[in-house]
């Protein structure tokens, strides 16, 4: 049965208010606990108000089975997903549906049951038999491969609604119903990652910037052409001409001439494929006859190139009837037909004539762009490598040919060779393409003796031919770099991270961690995502106050850890020494003179004692905190990173916060090795209360800072006010039992978990997530900034 | 002459699979078997699945990656 939504939505509405105040009852009969709130239930209801009346109680019924035996997060997901659900499924199979996503919580917990719900297009085909979707994800582990041995690439898949590439990534839509049958669905997919290779494959987005300089000279382009990348910035400079044309669009449109024409020659069942989907594409709509340029374009491809071109202008139609015939592989025809169409009026066709035709879509020129760029720094670096390898093999050779003949040497000088000669060589090697005899590799060096591993020089051939694809030519401070690394005069690295802009702006990094469930008795992997980032420092005078406040404080503080700071201390009582211990002499002469055997620890003996500690702060930075609590964390960071600084121990701050599994948040406020400068100084001013406390990953995040410390004691200390809550299933024992595991994977690092807290219930869990002795409660507030520094000293000393 | 040409694009393609984990692509060999197999008069797609696929790997996935490397050429 097929209810869809448009009839129901009718049944529905007169009875609106009644019905929805009903189903909200209902629910919170269901959801009776303090741990949903109404909010949530106002959500429900706005998922099921859509349903009709009779599928109503079913549903309910299968909320109350999910709710009352499982989890309630679960049947909000249940909710959530029912009505597409049921566009595939009757009511008897989803009773079906339901049971097979119980049991997949049975078997692997809660996650994968969410996901089952959340995706009825797939995991709705088994039970109901009005389910022909295709979905990406079953489609990508065969087409993966596919893809690879197409391109040459390692590609991966991504959900988005219009096909697209960046040229190293796939970008398909994650469902797929257009046609009625899975298979013909599946052939949708399999002929746009056909497409999207082919794309990547045959440089539909390369073409050196230089030669289109001189195709559209009255384009105002850049004057450092060689760091643009051609097909994107000609794009961008015409959306300047051209600001309402989907040019991008447009471009790939012309260009499945070429590419298609490719694939159909090379590769014979893609082409039938193809034909296929064009086929059905052209059963499946009637699709009108062309009335401009662009739509005849896409008939032309619809047709399979065997249409005449009426609409064209002659130049335009000699190139497009030339690409139909035979596709190059370079995108100059396309460029030029883009050329031509562009001056014609066709901003209005482009959308309507790429309807039929989905599976060509578009092109996202800022991911393009960036992976352009990553790849040609890529293939900078390599080439320069691989040059240079050559060179420096291609000297040594020479030297022993210098003392065996002393002939051939003339060209060297000093051991480095003429670039002019270099040059030559390589434009040899480049262009001696197709033909693979030894002799022809080998000869363009031959004048200047290098002994030339055929692999590489074919690796050399081929990144060479690939460079001038991206820009034009070799550019010579390539050739130039590789003689200064045959000679150990460049550094790779420095250039790569001066060209590469990407990496230095991002300011923050993710990591993932796994959590335990003590309920499976087993690690999630994977599960939380945390972000670390720098933490905002605010200006303010909040460090001065403190300081001036607590004047008298600091003094002791200065004078408590400068004395336990000493570098050498004296051990009394020893079996040997630099000097006698007069106490312990005085002792044994009088045992000697009471006739008791006097003790033979009588020296004192100097010991070098350096006090090898690293402590990690971790600032619970919960909503909690807000206010005073907030403010009194705030004061006890600034007494102890001053008592920090006259210790001289290494220590770092770091605060945490965050809302659900996947987005922990990780600040930096003080790096190990970092000043304490006015910056770090800011930052303390600026921890403000944020979200929830998910413990596990910030604990888990600080063991990985804390293993790369060099020390002889590392120290976790945690400043919270409450116990470990997150917005999700993170609470309660669940959440006790992982903070806990945490604290123990650090145990096994060898550092050294410690918790100073200010909540007065934390008896109850405390003991056992740190254990006994291992944290200190402070009850009251405002003695916090007394006690840390305090308890800081007794721990470590 | 096109048979050889398809078969040696097939054994690019499968070159390119190293990183997917197969681990080395289809050698000179077995593209010569299959090209005796397909001139004695078998079906290519079977015959590319014997020589080819088959030999290189038993995992499920890879294989139906590999045939749909053989359907994409011939």
């Amino acid at each position: 049965m097929n209810q869809g939504p448009a009839s129901s939505h009718k049944e529905s509405c007169p009875r609106a208010p009644n019905r929805e105040k009903a189903l909200e009852q209902a629910l919170l009969n269901i959801f009776f606990t303090d741990t949903i709130g109404t909010c949530h239930v106002e959500n429900a209801v706005e998922f099921l108000r859509q349903l009709p009346n009779h599928q109503i109680g079913p549903v309910l019924r299968l909320v109350k089975l999910i709710a009352g035996s499982v989890s309630d997060l679960l049947a909000f997901s249940f909710m959530e997903n029912v009505e597409k659900a049921l566009k595939f499924l009757n009511v008897d199979e989803l009773e079906a549906w339901v049971a097979e996503g119980l049991s997949i919580y049975e078997a692997r917990g809660l996650q994968p049951a969410r996901e089952f719900f959340s995706s009825p297009e797939v995991t709705t085909r088994r039970f109901g038999s009005d389910n022909q979707a295709a979905s990406i994800e079953e489609a990508a582990s065969s087409l993966r491969m596919l893809a690879c041995g197409l391109s040459g690439r390692n590609i991966s898949f991504k959900v988005a609604s219009v096909p697209s590439t960046d040229t190293e990534t796939i970008f398909l839509p994650g469902t797929l119903c257009l046609f009625p049958d899975l298979e013909q669905n599946m052939l949708w997919y399999r002929v746009a990652t056909a497409h999207k290779c082919a794309q990547i494959r045959y440089n539909t987005f390369v073409f050196p910037a230089i030669r289109l300089k001189s195709l559209f000279p009255e384009l105002p382009w850049p004057r450092d052409l060689e760091k643009g990348h051609g097909i994107p910035l000609l794009i961008k400079l015409l959306k300047g001409k051209h600001p309402d044309t989907d040019l991008e669009s447009l471009f790939c449109l012309i260009d499945t001439i070429r590419i298609e024409r490719i694939l159909c020659r090379k590769f014979k069942g893609i082409g039938r494929d193809i034909r296929g989907l064009k086929k059905l594409i052209a059963s499946k709509a009637l699709i009108p006859s062309p009335d401009n340029s662009v739509q005849e374009i896409a008939r032309y491809i619809l047709d399979d190139f065997s249409q005449p071109l009426k609409f064209l202008g002659q130049k335009a139609r000699e190139i497009a009837e030339n690409m139909g015939k035979r596709g190059k592989e370079s995108p100059l025809e396309t460029i030029l037909l883009f050329r031509e169409l562009l001056d014609s009026d066709v901003k209005d066709g482009i959308q309507s004539a790429l309807k039929p035709l989905s599976y060509i879509g578009s092109v996202n020129i800022e991911a393009l762009e960036k992976r352009l760029t990553a790849r040609r720094t890529r293939l900078e670096k390599r080439f320069i490598e691989i040059l240079g390898a050559i060179l420096a093999n291609g000297r040594v050779m020479d030297v022993k040919k210098e003392q065996d003949t002393d002939a051939s040497s003339n060209k060297m000088e000093t051991g480095a060779f003429c670039l002019d000669d270099v040059n030559k060589a390589l434009a040899m090697i480049i262009q001696a393409g197709s033909k693979n005899s030894d002799d022809s590799l080998v000869q363009p060096f031959a004048h200047i003796q290098l002994d030339i591993k055929k692999e590489l020089l074919d690796r050399l051939r081929q990144l060479g031919k690939e460079i001038i694809q991206d820009i034009g030519h070799v550019p010579s401070f390539y050739v130039s770099s590789a003689m200064d690394l045959a000679t150990g005069i460049y550094d790779p690295k420095l250039s790569i991270e001066g060209t590469d802009g990407s990496q230095a702006s991002s300011t923050f990094s993710f990591f993932t961690y796994p959590e335990w469930d003590f309920r499976r008795q087993d690690y999630r992997l994977k599960w939380c995502t945390i972000k670390e980032m720098t933490a905002k420092g605010a200006s303010g005078s909040f460090v001065q106050d403190v300081i001036r406040r607590y004047r008298g404080q600091i003094n002791n503080l200065r004078r408590q850890f400068e004395m336990i700071r000493q570098d050498h201390s004296v051990l009394k009582r020893q079996k040997e020494g630099q000097e006698i211990d007069i106490d312990s002499f005085v002792e044994a002469y009088a045992d000697l003179h009471a006739h008791l055997s006097p003790s033979e620890n009588l020296y004192r003996r100097l010991c070098l004692n350096r006090r090898d500690i690293a402590v990690l702060f971790l600032v619970d930075m919960s909503a909690s905190t807000e206010g005073w609590i907030s403010t009194a964390i705030k004061e006890s960071l600034v007494l102890l990173s001053l008592s920090m600084e006259y210790v001289g121990d290494q220590y770092a701050i770091f605060g945490f916060s965050g809302m659900r599994r996947t987005g922990c948040q990780y600040f930096v406020i003080k790096e190990f090795g970092e000043r304490l400068s006015e910056e770090v100084k800011e930052r303390i001013t600026g921890i403000a209360p944020r979200d929830y406390t998910r413990m596990g990953p910030a604990i888990r995040h600080s063991t990985e800072k804390l293993k790369k410390v060099e020390a002889r004691v590392k120290i976790l200390l945690t400043l919270s006010d409450g116990k470990p809550e997150d917005y999700d299933e993170y609470k309660g024992p669940y959440a006790i039992e992982d903070t806990r595991m945490a604290l123990m994977e650090a145990r096994q690092q060898g550092i050294k978990p410690f918790c100073i807290t200010i909540d007065k219930e934390a008896r109850e869990y405390l003991p056992r997530m740190y254990g006994r002795g291992n944290y200190v409660l402070v009850p009251e507030v405002r003695l916090l900034h007394k006690r840390v520094p305090e308890i800081y000293r007794v721990l470590t000393s | 002459v096109d048979l050889a040409q398809n078969l040696v694009r097939l054994g690019r393609m499968t070159r390119n699979l190293k990183d997917q984990g197969l681990q080395e692509g289809a050698s000179t060999r077995l593209l010569i078997h299959a090209g005796k197999l397909i001139r004695s008069g078998i079906e290519p797609l079977l015959a590319c699945d014997t020589a080819i696929c088959q030999p290189l790997t038993d995992d499920e996935e890879l294989l139906a990656g590999l045939k749909e490397m053989v359907r994409a050429v011939f």
